[in-house]
């Protein structure tokens, strides 16, 4: 992981929201609360990013009902982990130096 | 009750589905342009549809994640998946971010450009078959395809468009790599060594020489477009 890449909004919740074992609806009812309702996960772009993770490996599959409801849930792994912590001190350094724009206006 | 309809443009099926819902008329199957209604609670429904990899199918996976979601699976017709959800708060939309907007316009556009290929090739087939028999059906068929050549690439320069306008609100230049007039003459070069056998002489070298000067100002265009960026 040479380039570092900024994560979208919507991957950087996808990623927090399976912090913990979550399956589809729950992963959309969570950012929803987390947000406030600002980011209204769509089911295409959800499916598509959930996709997306897994063959990245940033996420995996916790468990699979195949029985009754296939209740599939998935759960982020060491490499989805260590790729937040990297996006959260970017952002920290961000709002740091945002705080500059403050001392500006004085 | 039963409407026929032919359909390009997804955006503007979606806004006739929600459309006809929002009468109480939902949409409950799709076959070849029929689409069929049955009766219901207006404003109950609200419909979108999704382009898939597969053809007739979408996997199992899929299929559980949108009941997951709520989202029922209507209707299967070749690529396209069109769904329905009860109609709740928030407007029913697949794609919440121009990333996913992009890939899932580009996945259309992909479509229509082998569509539109395909169509040409069958055009150009005519078009030999037509001139060498003389037989009228042949040149009826030309007139159809040439229709829906021109029908399938308008559809996918304005998906190109789309993707194009969404790409540039994301920081992302498109350019063009092959120029237009590059893109047609090659286009029309393969035409004209089909119809080599079934035209004079005289002709095919007019024809020819046209496309040879084509190619030349395209490939004058793609060089130019290469090494100036656009804004």
């Amino acid at each position: 992981m040479d380039k570092y890449i900024p994560l979208t909004e919507t991957i950087f919740y996808i990623l927090l929201s399976v912090r913990k074992p979550n399956h589809g609806y729950g992963i959309t009812h969570e950012v929803a609360e987390l947000t406030e309702g600002r980011v209204a996960m769509g089911a295409g772009t959800l499916y598509g990013a959930i996709q997306a993770l897994t063959k990245k490996g940033w996420i995996r599959i916790y468990s699979e009902d195949i029985e009754s409801r296939r209740k599939k849930e998935y759960l982020i792994t060491e490499v989805g982990r260590k790729v937040f912590e990297a996006e959260k001190e970017r952002l920290e350094e961000l709002l740091e130096n945002a705080k500059l724009m403050e001392a500006e206006d004085k | 009750m039963i409407k026929f309809k032919l359909y390009v443009d997804k955006d503007k099926e979606i806004i006739w589905l929600n459309e006809m819902a929002e009468k109480g008329y939902n949409l409950t199957k799709f076959v070849a342009g029929f689409y069929h209604f049955v009766e219901g609670e207006p404003g109950k429904y609200e419909y979108q549809i999704d382009i898939s990899k597969g053809m007739f199918s979408v996997s199992e996976d899929y299929r559980h994640f949108m009941y997951e979601q709520g989202i029922e699976i209507v209707s299967l017709w070749g690529p396209w998946i069109i769904l329905r959800r009860v109609k709740s708060k928030e407007k029913f939309e697949l794609f919440s971010d121009n990333e996913s907007l992009i890939e899932n316009y580009t996945k259309i556009r992909n479509m229509f450009k082998i569509v539109t290929v395909i169509e040409i090739v069958c055009l150009a087939l005519e078009t030999v078959a037509a001139v060498m028999t003389g037989k009228l059906y042949f040149y009826i068929f030309m007139a159809i395809l040439g229709f829906m050549v021109l029908v399938f690439m308008r559809i996918t320069f304005r998906t190109n468009e789309i993707i194009a306008r969404l790409k540039n609100e994301e920081g992302i230049v498109y350019k063009r790599k092959v120029s237009k007039v590059l893109a047609s003459a090659m286009l029309l070069n393969f035409v004209a060594l089909l119809l080599r056998e079934s035209v004079s002489d005289m002709m095919f070298r007019g024809m020819y020489v046209f496309v040879l000067v084509l190619m030349a100002i395209g490939i004058f265009r793609t060089v130019r477009n290469r090494n100036t960026s656009s804004y």
